[in-house]
């Protein structure tokens, strides 16, 4: 079943087509990444898909409802991770899920549970009563992100949740979501990291400038700027002699050298790499460094637009 | 119901913020202590207490026949010997808050106690003053026994009776000329009756003149403060109540400006819902602080807001559109940084303008007062006005009326422009 289904969706701003006619589905239980850098549009498609902006035309379908017609029945399947903190600084962080739950129509004792399994999985149980506006930012990042688990949803939005923090919340954050995804949550995640949006997906749709440019798995995506890895190897001598002898090693597909540094392109730069070593010994070479560069999604986005992800 | 929880989260909110607490509770009662120290009241006692002196009066004036069947021509009682007579005159109805009489028949024993301080004077009439008065050339003593200590507290008393006692002798000084005048027993007697009638039908005015009550240290002064201060704390209240209404209403521009008003929107929670009780929170925050505003400077500067009823209709004609005209002004910029400088003026200038009435001393027919009717403020003062001068109830219905009527503008002009913005 299609827990999302969105159809040609196109927002314009005064002068910004900010969304151009994007459509994609997600299947339950996946996670699906929307990655783009700043002003692709990731922001005005979650801001459309939970209702805060509507689209100058197009349909979304969140868990079967259509959120034009069974809105109420659609937000009630959806939890909202907002790019901007969205909590009130001078309640504490037990107070503001406690009233973030019974927004969410939660009440009594099933409140007081799940606030308490939120404060556990964001890791601030023992600091529940300080006020939110003396949190560090990670910390704030977290209850953020545990006001929109608290009623359990089907389906997480999560607009780049990991901006501006630390490296080990990061990671508590993408284990969450991992573990969340495993319980059978549907994610729809944005951002401009490459790295996350490869650790987490199960599909990954790339936008530019209001448009999806591409999408599929990451290996799909990658098939795009074709899949060899790229070797940088320096070695101790002249390397024409060297480059002879690699360039016969089944699965090197393409041998180039300057002054003692040559270029590689691989089918599988870990299987030829014993090879190459073999070859190198017999023949009192010494190698100095190596550099693997198996593509990524950041070729791919340079391959489609040109320019790079993060400029 | 979730527009409780709103209203629970918005009050909980404001409630922390110091800023808006001195505001809404401490330059109030702080401005209106300061105008209490200034002018040297003491407001915490402005009650005229004057203590009650307790008087021990020995009458022993056993009376004579030219007394008899005499009236006292204020209370109708008869009267039967002089000493009877000086009592009425001077222990009246009107003088019984500051005199504690007790009747007694012994003189001494009476002493005895004025000296023990279990009473602060004793008065002796004798048993011939009836007697006396009526015969020619004899003399007689009233006596009044205090002791120095006293002497400043019974100062009224004793001259009362000295007017009383100086009014008699000239009487009784035409008694001696009429008595040498004729050797006619029949005509002396007639003489005698004529001025006995006189002296025993004192009129009223002369009575009141005779017995001059005066006490020192009345506190006049403290009820001329009074009078300031109800008006001061009211106005104080009202322009902060307008205050706090604008202050909490901005709270919906904060939310949408922090994001928790679009990730309210992303909630099961309709926007009616939403914005009904962000309205509701600015409401009650009004109201608890009018509220805590009219019973903490009720004890405080024992000021008499007036009837439960009338305080109740006030606090109404205040809260309502406070809440309203909150909400209302803050449709009228596009962000919290737009709003200070507007909000000041605005609520400056408005709170001006209805605080006229004061300014006039109430006097409701000066014009500066009429202007004070052109906005919401002065129809809120001036229902707080009439519910302080004891009115009856309908003379407050017509003010209440168009301080809703106020309120309804502002939410019929307010409202929609808040539901078009954010719905
Ligand atoms: N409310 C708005 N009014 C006018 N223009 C807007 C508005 N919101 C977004 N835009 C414009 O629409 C485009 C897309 O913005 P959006 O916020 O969706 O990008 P994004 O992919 O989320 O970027 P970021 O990574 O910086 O968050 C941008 O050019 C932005 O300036
Ligand atoms: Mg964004």
């Amino acid at each position: 079943m299609k827990a999302i289904e969105v159809k040609n969706l196109k927002k314009t701003f005064d002068n910004t087509q900010a969304v151009q006619g994007i459509s994609f589905d997600i299947t339950q239980g996946q996670i699906f990444s929307l990655l783009g850098p700043n002003g692709a549009g990731k922001t005005t498609t979650i801001s459309i898909l939970s209702t805060l902006l509507k689209p100058d035309s197009g349909s979304v379908t969140l868990m079967g409802y259509d959120l034009k017609q069974e809105t109420s029945k659609a937000k009630a399947c959806l939890g909202v991770v907002p790019q901007d903190i969205a909590l009130y600084e001078d309640l504490t962080a037990a107070e503001n899920l406690n009233f973030w739950g019974k927004m969410y129509g939660l009440r009594g004792n099933l409140l007081k549970k799940r606030i308490q399994v939120v404060l556990e999985m964001i890791g601030l149980d023992d600091r529940k009563n300080e006020r939110v506006g003396k949190y560090s930012g990670g910390m704030k990042r977290r209850v953020n992100i545990g006001v929109a688990l608290l009623h359990n949803p089907k389906i997480l939005f999560m607009d780049e949740p990991t901006v501006g923090i630390d490296p080990q919340s990061r990671r508590h954050i993408l284990d969450s979501i991992k573990l969340l995804n495993q319980q059978g949550m549907t994610v729809l995640y944005t951002t401009h990291y490459m790295e996350e949006a490869q650790e987490l997906s199960d599909q990954i749709a790339i936008m530019d400038k209001g448009r999806i440019i591409a999408m599929g798995t990451q290996a799909e995506l990658i098939k795009i700027v074709g899949q060899s890895d790229r070797l940088t190897i320096e070695i101790d001598k002249d390397h024409s002699q060297i480059m002879d002898l690699w360039q016969s090693v089944p699965g090197v597909q393409k041998i180039s050298g300057v002054n003692g540094s040559l270029d590689l392109l691989a089918e599988d730069s870990n299987q030829v790499l014993p090879r190459l070593f073999e070859i190198a010994a017999v023949n009192n070479t010494r190698i100095t460094a190596i550099n693997i560069q198996e593509p990524n999604l950041e070729a791919v986005f340079l391959h489609l637009t040109g320019k790079a992800l993060r400029d | 119901m979730k527009i409780f929880d709103i209203v629970i989260k918005d009050l909980t909110s404001s409630f922390r913020s110091l800023f808006l607490l001195i505001f809404m509770f401490g330059i109030p009662l702080l401005v209106t202590g300061m105008f209490t120290l200034m002018f040297g009241g003491n407001p915490t006692e402005p009650e005229i207490t004057v203590p009650q002196i307790r008087v021990i009066l020995v009458n022993m004036d056993m009376g004579d026949p030219n007394f008899q069947n005499r009236m006292d021509q204020q209370s109708g009682l008869p009267i039967t010997s002089l000493g009877n007579l000086i009592e009425k005159t001077l222990f009246t109805e009107e003088t019984a808050q500051y005199y504690n009489v007790d009747n007694k028949s012994d003189y001494a024993s009476a002493q005895t106690e004025v000296n023990n301080g279990t009473a602060d004077v004793a008065i002796y009439f004798p048993s011939d003053l009836s007697t006396t008065f009526t015969m020619p050339g004899e003399n007689n003593v009233i006596e009044i026994y205090y002791t120095a200590e006293n002497a400043g507290k019974v100062y009224g008393l004793q001259s009362a009776l000295s007017s009383i006692v100086d009014e008699l002798s000239i009487r009784r000084i035409a008694v001696d000329t009429a008595l040498a005048d004729t050797s006619e027993v029949a005509d002396q007697n007639s003489t005698v009756q004529n001025i006995v009638q006189e002296v025993s039908s004192f009129p009223t005015t002369k009575r009141d003149f005779l017995v001059d009550v005066r006490t020192l240290d009345e506190p006049q002064q403290s009820s001329l403060i009074l009078s300031m201060l109800a008006p001061i704390m009211g106005g104080m209240m009202i322009f902060f109540a307008f205050f706090t209404g604008t202050t909490t209403a901005q709270s919906i521009l904060r939310e949408a400006e922090s994001g928790t008003l679009s990730r309210l929107f992303t909630t099961p929670t309709s926007h009616r819902t939403i914005l009904t009780g962000k309205f509701l929170s600015v409401l009650f925050t009004v109201l608890i602080q009018v509220s805590v505003l009219i019973v903490v400077s009720h004890y405080l500067f024992n000021i008499n807001w007036g009837t439960p009823l009338h305080v109740l209709i006030a606090i109404i004609a205040i809260v309502v559109p406070a809440a309203a005209f909150g909400i209302f002004v803050n449709t009228l910029v596009k962000n919290t940084k737009q709003s200070g400088a507007i909000f000041g003026g605005l609520l400056t200038v408005t709170g001006m303008i209805g605080m006229m009435e004061i300014f006039t001393g109430g006097n409701s027919s000066a014009t500066l007062s009429k202007v004070s009717l052109l906005v919401p403020q002065g129809w809120s003062i001036h229902t707080l006005n009439l519910s302080m001068s004891a009115e009856t109830t309908t003379a407050l219905v017509l003010p209440l009326v168009i301080s809703l009527l106020w309120s309804i503008v502002f939410f019929v002009i307010g409202i929609p422009r808040f539901s078009k913005r954010f719905i």
